[in-house]
């Protein structure tokens, strides 16, 4: 994969992310929901972050999508949080594959390894503790 | 004649590319998996986390050895998936400092080899432990 390729499923994955963050946010109640809230905020950040790089590329950054399934329906704190578990282990995968794409000690590899870790690391506070964030299964 | 300085600098360079010309690889020679020496580093900085983390579970009393049994457990899962592609390196397993300083340190210790590594899938691996290592309960 190109490393513009991969830059691209990364921003289709926070496009799909921020959807779901909003869904889960309006079940989520307390520390949670700010939790959810700095989250999703990281992701606005790094969207627009990646669709500056992809223009940066000469390539024009793939569009959100106006809604997305969610896997199961989000009707409490628990589904809520399940949810915002799935969106950070799917982002996890389009960045393991970033990390692959880029060149070694490129700054896009850098950024990658960082986001990457984020990722687990906001999986893990939803309760994903995973050997390897982002592996392809 | 006197020796100058110039003269043993000279000497030396011709001595070090004759070594170079004697030592150059034969086509038979067994080529050597990229970032071998990453993959063993990280290996080895997996064995010092489970020493580390068997000697924290001795001291620990049975109901509250759960949560390390899981993380012990996420360490071994790294030292397998890095030891399918390369041996670890050498080296003693003891560490001093806490289990949250160690994994603080070997967090970065990865990050730097996967921006390093020459090949994709292992940057991607150990990247991947690294973040491992970064969401680890402190």
């Amino acid at each position: 994969m190109s490393d513009v390729g991969a830059l691209q499923a990364v921003l289709a994955a926070e496009h799909a992310t921020i959807y779901g963050y909003g869904v889960a946010g309006a079940v989520l109640r307390g520390s949670d929901r700010r939790y959810a809230l700095a989250a999703l905020n990281a992701h606005l950040r790094l969207r627009d972050r990646l669709v500056l790089m992809i223009r940066d590329r000469h390539a024009q950054p793939v569009s959100a999508q106006p809604a997305y399934g969610l896997p199961t329906p989000v009707t409490d704190l628990a589904s809520a949080r399940a949810l915002a578990e799935h969106l950070e282990q799917g982002g996890a995968g389009t960045m393991w594959d970033l990390v692959a794409a880029a060149a070694p000690r490129s700054n896009l590899r850098a950024l990658a390894i960082g986001w990457l870790s984020d990722s687990a690391v906001r999986a893990a506070h939803w309760g994903a503790r995973q050997p390897l964030p982002g592996q392809p299964s | 004649m006197q020796l100058t300085r110039r003269a043993v600098i000279t000497a030396a360079l011709v001595a070090v590319a004759g070594c170079h010309s004697k030592s150059k690889p034969s086509p038979s020679k067994p080529a050597v998996l990229p970032d071998a020496a990453a993959l063993g580093t990280a290996g080895h900085l997996e064995k010092v986390l489970l020493a580390k983390y068997d000697a924290e579970i001795r001291r620990t009393p049975l109901h509250r050895r759960g949560a390390l049994q899981v993380e012990r457990a996420i360490h071994a899962a790294h030292l397998a998936a890095l030891q399918g592609l390369a041996p670890p390196a050498a080296g003693s397993v003891a560490a001093s400092g806490s289990t949250a300083s160690l994994l603080r340190s070997s967090a970065s210790e990865l990050r730097r080899l996967a921006l390093d590594a020459t090949n994709g899938a292992h940057a991607a691996l150990l990247a991947s432990i690294a973040a491992s290592h970064t969401a680890a309960p402190q």
